[in-house]
């Protein structure tokens, strides 16, 4: 084997062969190398998009009327595997309604430091003219021992469940105090999605969605 | 030259599969067998017919025997021709091997290439719909006797260091609402990097006070168009400040009616959002238009 490499001696022939091979066969593993990895990249970026577009709808309502300067509209809660866990029908004196939501962000109750993710608790009923502070409450229609039934349908570690049930608890509490929900987690706030009556005006008799995004954002979608 | 190339695959593909599908797959090897069957019994048949006729001629007899001699002969004739063929038949499968291997080579790297391609479509989705634009930033002045004293400065996405505008509000309550009108376009638009989704901000109100007795934010022109999304000529690269209007004025006008955004096919949602906190002297805190849709709050000091 020595001798095929001794200077002056062995075939040039087998020597640029066994070069040609080599390369051949590293060219090889690097492409499979290189395309596995490629495909393994494709799939990442296919779960990220998809999980950017993700959504969670825990609350849906249909106004029934508009009379007498009052807005009454029927509420539907929904937990996270889309099972309905309340419904309130009321009215409130006002135009435009405002559902209000409380965002938390997943990294304050102790998840990945880097996870841009958010949970939202539906808070709160009110209008144009109720000011937030006189709205309908809407945390104790899904309490259910502590623990926000909207947030069912999801398998929750115990330390998880135990540390949504304290933001929860503590934002339930202080909203009964007549204090923001917000300061219940550092780097909670509330999104009121509305109707804007000179846009467009919630339809009597159609249902919508509030639809929560993975990054926090709230969106009044019509449900189809 | 693309044409020639394709050409050139598409005859190296066929032939690739051809071959592919003969010596690997049962029902190809069932049609090879049969042709190889046919064209031996061809041949042991005008072997035999030849024979026949050649004994007819000269008077003889050609009996089953003598057919079944000469067709034993044929046949060991036949395996005799393809043994010295072999070597040939080994270049042939060496060849048809590197064949379906050059063919298949190919094919991954084509598939490579339209994977590059793949990513960075994706990697445009992700990023433009990661991506987000401080819209407002609040700063908390004060916070004394039931009142927010706050000053706020409004941005659009083009200028995120120099706000287009900036308010200070004196309002009763603690926590304070920032509404805004909220346009969400369709994921395709905002995935390409065709759009980006609209706040326009219109009125602060609290807790306490309700939206119809909030204070208004004088963020639109005389013509109505928001303040936030105007630019001087000189900002304007590739249109006119005269088209840019124009165009300005033709979105909120899809604004206004629900029915002809949607009709545009652009739009996802159209709706007000009041963004609200709980605050404190010395808050501070930005609102922020998300690409995936709706607004979000975080810290200023979280940036």
């Amino acid at each position: 084997m020595r001798g095929l490499f001794r200077k002056g001696q062995g075939s040039p022939l087998l020597g640029g062969l066994v070069f040609l091979v080599t390369i051949a066969v590293a060219g090889y593993f690097w492409f499979q190398y290189s395309a596995s990895s490629q495909k393994q990249r494709i799939l990442y970026l296919e779960d990220l998009s998809t999980r950017l577009r993700s959504e969670t709808v825990p609350l849906k309502f249909m106004v029934l009327s508009r009379e007498g300067g009052d807005v009454k509209a029927r509420l539907k809660l929904y937990d996270l595997a889309g099972r309905e866990i309340a419904s309130i029908e009321k009215s409130w004196p006002g135009g435009e309604l405002y559902i209000d939501m409380l965002l938390v962000p997943v990294r304050s109750l102790g998840g990945s430091a880097s996870a841009d993710s958010w949970l939202a608790f539906p808070y709160r009923v009110f209008t144009d003219k109720l000011s937030a502070a006189s709205g309908t409450l809407l945390f104790g229609s899904y309490d259910s021992g502590g623990f926000p039934e909207v947030l069912n349908g999801e398998s929750w570690s115990a330390k998880e469940r135990s540390a949504i049930s304290a933001a929860f608890s503590s934002a339930m509490k202080s909203a009964a105090a007549g204090l923001p929900a917000t300061d219940a987690a550092k780097g909670a706030f509330g999104s009121a999605a509305h109707e804007v009556s000179r846009l467009a005006r919630f339809d009597l008799g159609i249902v919508y969605k509030l639809v929560c995004r993975v990054k926090g954002g709230v969106e009044i979608m019509e449900d189809q | 030259m693309d044409d020639r190339l394709g050409a050139f695959k598409a005859i190296l593909f066929g032939l690739s599969d051809a071959a592919a599908f003969l010596f690997t797959k049962p029902l190809g090897l069932a049609v090879l067998v049969s042709v190889l069957l046919l064209a031996a019994g061809a041949r042991l048949w005008t072997a035999l017919s030849d024979r026949r006729l050649a004994a007819k001629a000269a008077g003889e007899d050609f009996g089953r025997g003598a057919a079944a001699g000469r067709a034993l002969r044929e046949l060991v004739g036949m395996g005799v021709r393809a043994a010295g063929a072999l070597p040939a038949i080994a270049g042939i499968g060496i060849a048809l091997v590197l064949l379906v291997g050059v063919a298949d080579a190919t094919r991954s790297v084509d598939e490579y290439i339209a994977g590059r391609k793949r990513v960075a479509e994706l990697t445009a989705t992700v990023r433009n719909l990661e991506r987000r634009y401080k819209a407002i930033e609040a700063r908390i002045d004060d916070v004394k006797d039931g009142r927010i004293k706050a000053s706020l400065a409004f941005f659009d996405y083009k200028s995120p260091a120099v706000p287009a505008k900036t308010q200070s509000i004196d309002i009763a309550g603690k926590e304070l609402f920032i509404d805004a009108i909220v346009c969400n376009f369709d994921y395709s638009e905002i995935s390409a990097g065709k759009s980006v989704n609209l706040a326009i901000p219109f009125k602060v109100f609290s807790d306490e006070v309700s939206e119809s007795d909030g204070v208004a934010l004088t963020l639109m022109d005389e013509k109505g168009l928001p303040l936030m999304y105007k630019r001087t000529p000189d900002e304007l690269l590739g249109i006119g400040s005269e088209a840019y209007e124009a165009r300005l004025a033709e979105l909120m006008a899809a604004l206004r009616t629900d029915e002809a955004a949607r009709g545009a096919g652009i739009v996802r949602s159209l709706y007000g959002d009041a963004v609200h906190r709980g605050v404190k002297k010395g808050d501070s805190f930005v609102v922020w238009v998300e690409q995936s849709g709706g607004l979000s709050v975080k810290d200023s000091s979280s940036f």
